[in-house]
């Protein structure tokens, strides 16, 4: 089973589980960082980060998610390339314009590829194989 | 980790306070661009002889985002 640690960035005292992600359709990889997010269903990025992968906003299977203040946002899935460490899959990300959050988010479906573990303790996400 | 990624976890709050709201790019320890697209911030990069793969992108949070998200 291998591992990947990522140390918390901090703010205010505060933990923030923030990691670095390759994304591509199929050119070059993009670094982009990301929050990782249990509490949302889909990983969302905003749509600009959509606009450097070449990726068409509305092509996607668009859905509607549910955001912090219970409101409706429409997101647009896409399949893209995703490296996290040496580890490289595809997976559907959500695009949006509506966002409205201060980051790009990794959400759920991320745990579909590995065990996440939020070790509070040593200040780090740990994203394990299941392999 | 690259250098870039230590950096970015070291010196975020520094971030937050200094580029909120922007997008940035970053290689090794230093912020090469910054612009509201992450698209511009790679357009800047290059035209500074940057490959695109060796910017690393942050979409720095603002204060106030980072108390909703928190």
């Amino acid at each position: 089973m291998r591992s990947i640690e990522f140390k918390y960035a901090l703010h205010r005292r505060r933990d923030i589980p923030l990691i670095p992600v390759n994304l591509r359709t199929g050119g070059k990889w993009k670094e982009v960082w990301a929050y990782v997010d249990s509490g949302s269903f889909y990983s969302i990025f905003d749509d600009r980060v959509a606009e450097i992968l070449d990726i068409n906003l509305t092509e996607g299977e668009k859905v509607l998610a549910v955001v912090g203040d219970g409101s409706f946002i429409p997101i647009y899935l896409h399949k893209v390339g995703i490296k996290i460490g040496e580890d490289e899959f595809g997976m559907k990300i959500g695009f949006s314009s509506k966002l409205g959050v201060g980051f790009n988010l990794l959400g759920m479906d991320i745990f579909d590829q590995y065990r996440v573990i939020f070790d509070n303790r040593a200040k780090k996400v740990i994203f394990e194989s299941y392999e | 980790m690259k250098k870039s990624q230590e950096w970015i976890i070291e010196n975020f709050e520094f971030l937050v306070s200094k580029y909120g709201g922007k997008y940035i790019g970053v290689v090794d320890e230093e912020v090469v661009s910054s612009a509201l697209t992450p698209r511009e911030v790679i357009e800047i990069a290059k035209k500074a002889g940057i490959e695109e793969e060796e910017v690393s992108l942050l979409k720095v949070p603002t204060e106030e985002e980072l108390i909703c998200v928190l």
